[in-house]
């Protein structure tokens, strides 16, 4: 997702090398993993947080777990898969607990055009098919954002984290039914609204 | 909905740039941890760590996710072992009539 001129397969075996170079205490090496995916970190978790600056405390948290705990990272998955699993659960761990103390709600509207950049890899196609492409995936991403947590955590853990229905309803404790019903939901909104403005 | 199932595909491949320096600050976090900083290693994450570094677990994940694939193969399997079986029998009889 961050270079995405490399193969995903010389990407992983580089991973390999940085973290057994972290392990034994290389911090140059832990450096350049933190280089390679902290936006890709950020990103995660920004579209669960809603919040820029939710979503940078979690990088920073995710990090430091990841720094702290890398001697014990067998390596039975990706480091990618790992750090992608850990970024999932500390955000979902902050909205737990944040939905008990707080019912904060958010503005959002205009976040993404107004606060942050969305940077986009080339589609291969031509180009005034891309901008349009471009255009309609911000659209999608400003929907999606806006939707109800209830729609939105599911949706962005299929759909744009490739979780499987189970493995969401283990980490939201809701039944696999509610799951997919929520995320059919979702999809429906962001296609009614998307209909709507076209 | 395969149209914004494309859509959705692109949307994986975005990256939000930051407000900050957000790699130099994780980088000068990380420089600069207190012990304050290690009770992020709390219970939850150590049980994250525990499971992903279990072979059993993973495999366990695996046969859940794909219960419906593993089904389908052993039925596969089962009928191609009937299937041999009965055409076994039968080359045995053939050759006992000749």
């Amino acid at each position: 997702m961050i270079n995405g001129n490399n193969s995903e397969k010389e990407k992983a075996i580089d991973d390999e090398k940085l973290v057994a170079r972290s392990k034994n205490g290389d911090k140059t090496a832990f450096e350049i993993l933190v280089r390679r995916y902290s936006k890709y970190v950020y990103t995660t978790a920004f579209f669960m947080m809603r919040d820029c600056h939710e979503a940078e405390d979690i990088s920073q948290e995710v990090f430091v777990k990841v720094y702290l705990a890398i001697g014990g990272f067998r390596g039975l998955s990706s480091f990618k898969t790992w750090l992608r699993k850990l970024t999932v659960n500390t955000c979902i761990d902050k909205i737990r607990l944040k939905s008990k103390t707080a019912d904060k709600k958010v503005s959002l509207d205009s976040m993404i055009e107004d606060g942050n950049d969305i940077l986009l890899y080339e589609f291969n196609q031509n180009v005034e098919k891309y901008f349009q492409d471009k255009e309609t995936v911000k659209e999608i991403l400003k929907i999606i954002v806006n939707l109800d947590e209830s729609y939105r955590i599911p949706l962005i853990l299929r759909d744009l984290q490739d979780y499987s229905y189970i493995e969401i309803s283990e980490i939201l404790k809701k039944p696999v039914g509610t799951i997919k019903t929520n995320i059919h939901r979702a999809r429906k909104i962001i296609k009614d609204l998307l209909s709507e403005k076209q | 909905m395969n149209e914004l199932n494309k859509f959705l595909k692109f949307a994986k491949d975005i990256v939000v740039k930051p407000d900050s320096d957000i790699e130099n600050k994780i980088i000068n976090k990380i420089k600069n941890l207190s012990d304050e900083d290690k009770a992020v290693l709390d219970d939850g994450f150590m049980d994250f760590l525990k499971k992903y570094n279990s072979r059993l677990y993973l495999f366990k994940k695996k046969l859940k996710e794909n219960c419906g694939l593993i089904v389908l193969f052993s039925l596969l399997g089962i009928g191609t072992g009937v299937f041999l079986l009965i055409e076994y029998k039968n080359y045995r009889k053939k050759i006992k009539n000749k």
